[in-house]
């Protein structure tokens, strides 16, 4: 990533520039278009009402938590490479297109980023295109590919918006790019993400799609998000299991404001397609299991104890 | 000396003419009309001070002089025309005294600019020959004409000017005196000069400080007219021999009926101001106002004192010496006539002299001021969306006669900002602006009427950043900064000698070339109060 500039710069700056050019900056109202377009932790980031785990807290509520941090760990990764945008002046403004770069990767200096934006005014909607591509240094533009693919539509209102990212792992991993460097990404094909802001629910989707060699092969993240913090997490996993069984495994979890909440976790195998609930955990608001059933096993309390 | 010898000396008509009158002599009524204007035109320079040496003219002759505050007019800044209906007003009521059989004194003052034989009065002109001609024609017993600019002496030229440093006018017999006597400020080929550090033309400045009786040569504490003349005369040329112009002379001509000298001032009627006494050391004495400016002087002479009517008020007393001044503060409360007392003075060094721009060069005054300034672009969708309407405060330094008399460079910072918000297709993000400016200005300056306003235009140079943080965390800072030539016109009113009220209009072209080459104009409205230095 680049370094910010220190407070001195950015005095300076507009002074250096005035007095060695007729009129310098990035005083833009275009540019606030091309800044907006691009999705920020926000936009992605999925949320609950508790963040706290302790010993005796749900299984479910625990797994819950931990499939959210994973989420927002991808959202994270995904978004640092857009940070060259954030913040920092075009490199070319043409007309309703805006060029960042090409900047010289601070990991593997070998090889260049630049971040390419078209927008699109349809129907007083602005719509945004955009994508994040790599080369390696001395190669010519055909040696670009990208690593990020999104698109954004923006409505009328306080910056609502709403968009879709592609995280191309393998297309630059086949271009050389050492993205395995990053144990997180070493099985990932690619990475798709749609989320929306403009109404309630505020969803986002992450669909993730494994290279054919890895275990668990693709995965999807739906998350949404009440207006009064109540929400949900549906997570599933489409593999093969520790016994070698070929199946997805889904786990629905959802919560109130409050945030006691109740997830099950549902096993379908290929070979029958028949889905079988592995287990129920209810938690209060303090995260411990209020009811708890797991397959073949009896619960002690009963489910009336469950909010949903 | 007593008051009988000054009357043996100048005369007997000399009471008569000023004082009062015996049994059957007519009382003698005074009318002055002081004229001044600090604007000569096209290819002349401002003045700085005529119109206040009209004022101190006009302040001497009413307080000392036997005229009447009802009686003096004074005409400051006008053209030809508003000096021409004032000189037949002078005139009418001259006839109405003299039908009433009052024997009449009429004084007519002018500074300001002249050349080619005009007086020039702003870019209004009246020939030097056709006012004396009228001066000479008033139906006045006796009639004065003063006049203080270039080249005036040419009023004396064709009645055979002297450029000497004093006239008699013999007192012999008991005839009224009548006629006319023409005094001028310089001869006919010579500039009338003025000075920073007396704040004053140089022949005005001693007319005044001589009037008020630094000029009493007879010490009869009565100031005529040939002692005036002969301390003027005197003063000026001496002060004038080192200027680059060259040594200025005073001229005089007189076509008199009658022989007495004219009484001017009379300072035992008048018992306020200061008294240096025989006893004082010899010397220049230097009495200042409250604003730095040298009111009178006193020529101590080793075996003689000196009274100098002065209006009430505080005033620090300078003396010269060779390595130090000797200074002092006296107090002049209404109807009282302080003696000065040398212990009260004390040494100072030169760089503690209490008059005001003593060391300044010929000309440069600095002032500074303090105000605001609204700002707005002419483009409605700029306006509104891309640089907001902003109000800012400011700090103006500015150099008057720097560069050239009459001109004035200034430079200028300023800052402000507002909270404005942009609408991107229904979107309303709301940011912080602000703006910093910083500016030159190079005007010409010129004097509007009556002498306590000022107008100016020029240009200006100016360096503007513009720079707004989003409320929406996610948009980066922005900023422009460029350069923007404008130009500027404004208007200056002196509210006191160092206080004035600014109001500046300007109006600036920025090229904004950020999303596209656009050409933009913005106009200022600035006000602000200046201190001049």
């Amino acid at each position: 990533m680049i370094s910010k500039p220190h407070a001195i710069q950015v005095l300076l700056l507009p002074l250096i520039c005035a007095f060695g050019a007729s009129a310098c900056g990035n005083y833009s109202n275009d540019d606030v278009d091309f800044e907006l377009a691009l999705p920020d932790q926000n936009d992605i980031e999925a949320k609950t009402q508790l963040t706290v785990t302790r010993p005796d807290s749900a299984e479910y509520y625990v797994d819950t938590q931990s499939a959210i941090t994973t989420f927002n760990s991808m959202a994270t990764t995904l978004l640092g490479f857009i940070d060259h945008v954030r913040g920092y002046p075009p490199s070319q403004r043409n007309g309703n297109q805006r060029v960042w770069g090409p900047f010289p990767s601070d990991h593997y200096p070998s090889w260049q980023i630049q971040v390419v934006m078209v927008r699109a005014i349809v129907s007083d909607t602005l719509q945004m295109a955009y994508h994040a591509d790599l080369r390696p240094v001395g190669q010519g533009d055909s040696a670009w590919v990208s690593l990020l693919v999104g698109s954004y539509t923006s409505q009328a209102g306080a910056v609502p918006s709403q968009g879709t990212v592609s995280f191309l792992a393998q297309t630059v991993r086949a271009a050389g790019y050492p993205i395995d460097d990053d144990p997180g990404v070493v099985n990932l094909d690619h990475l798709d993400v749609t989320y929306q802001n403009v109404t309630y629910p505020i969803t986002v989707t992450m669909t993730i799609q494994n290279l054919p060699t890895a275990q668990t092969q693709s995965g999807q993240y739906n998350y949404a998000e009440q207006q009064d913090g109540s929400g949900s997490m549906d997570f599933t996993w489409q593999g093969t299991t520790d016994t070698n069984v070929q199946g997805s495994a889904e786990m629905n979890s959802r919560w109130l404001g409050s945030g006691a909440g109740r997830a099950d976790l549902v096993f379908t195998p290929s070979s029958s397609g028949a889905a079988t609930t592995l287990g129920t955990d209810c938690w209060g608001v303090d995260t411990v299991a209020s009811y708890s059933y797991r397959l073949n096993i009896t619960p002690t309390t009963s489910p009336d104890t469950c909010l949903f | 000396m007593s008051k009988l010898r000054s009357v043996a000396r100048a005369g007997p008509l000399v009471a008569l003419l000023f004082f009062g009158a015996p049994a059957g002599a007519a009382v003698q009524h005074r009318f002055a009309l002081i004229a001044g204007n600090d604007q000569g035109g096209a290819d002349t320079q401002p003045l700085r001070y005529a119109a206040e040496d009209a004022r101190k003219v006009h302040a001497v002759l009413t307080q000392l002089g036997g005229v009447a505050p009802t009686d003096a007019v004074l005409v400051l800044n006008q053209s030809a025309d508003e000096l021409w209906r004032a000189l037949g007003g002078m005139e009418a009521r001259l006839a109405e005294a003299k039908q009433r059989g009052e024997r009449t004194v009429f004084i007519l003052y002018y500074s300001g600019h002249a050349k080619d034989g005009d007086l020039r009065l702003g870019e209004s002109r009246i020939r030097l020959e056709d006012m004396k001609a009228r001066l000479s024609a008033a139906p006045a017993d006796i009639r004065i004409g003063v006049f203080d600019s270039c080249r005036s002496g040419i009023v004396n030229r064709t009645k055979g000017a002297r450029r000497a440093p004093a006239f008699a006018i013999e007192a012999a017999g008991s005839e009224e005196t009548r006629g006319l006597v023409l005094l001028s400020a310089a001869s006919a080929d010579e500039d009338a000069q003025e000075s920073d550090e007396i704040g004053g033309s140089y022949f005005s400045h001693y007319l005044v400080s001589g009037l008020r009786g630094d000029a009493d040569q007879s010490r009869d504490r009565r100031v005529t007219l040939s002692e005036a003349y002969a301390y003027a005369y005197a003063r000026t040329v001496a002060d004038t021999a080192e200027s680059a112009a060259g040594a200025q002379h005073p001229t005089f001509s007189y076509d008199l009926k009658g022989n007495a000298d004219l009484v001017l001032t009379d300072i035992a009627s008048r018992r306020e101001g200061i008294y240096v006494p025989a006893n004082a050391p010899a010397g220049i004495y230097y009495l200042v106002d409250a604003n730095g400016f040298i009111a009178a002087e006193v020529q101590k002479a080793i075996d003689g004192d000196r009274q100098i009517a002065l209006p009430a008020g505080r005033y620090r007393v300078r003396r010269r010496l060779a390595d130090r001044l000797r200074i002092g503060d006296i107090h002049i409360a209404t109807g009282q006539l302080v003696t000065l007392d040398e212990t009260s003075l004390h040494d100072a060094a030169f760089s503690d002299d209490p008059v005001k721009g003593v060391h300044r060069e010929p000309g440069a005054q600095i002032s500074v001021s303090l105000g605001g300034t609204v700002q707005a672009f002419f483009d409605g969708p700029t306006r509104d969306g891309l640089f907001p309407p902003t109000g800012m405060v400011g700090l103006d330094v500015e150099v008057r006669d720097f560069f050239r008399r009459g001109w004035l460079w200034g430079l200028d910072l300023a800052g402000g900002g507002t909270h404005a918000q942009l609408d991107r297709y229904g979107t309303l993000l709301p940011f912080q602006f602000n703006e910093l400016t910083a500016g030159t200005t190079l005007a010409a300056e010129w004097r509007l009427s009556q002498g306590s306003l000022d107008a100016f235009t020029g240009v200006r140079l100016a360096l503007v950043v513009m720079s707004r943080k989003f409320d929406e965390r996610t948009i980066p800072d922005q900023f422009f900064a460029t350069f923007t030539p404008g130009l500027v016109a404004g208007l200056r009113y002196h509210l006191s000698r160092d206080f004035t009220f600014l109001v500046r209009g300007r109006v600036h072209y920025l090229l904004y070339n950020v999303d596209e080459d656009r050409s933009l104009g913005y106009w200022e409205l600035n006000a602000g109060i200046a201190y001049d230095f």
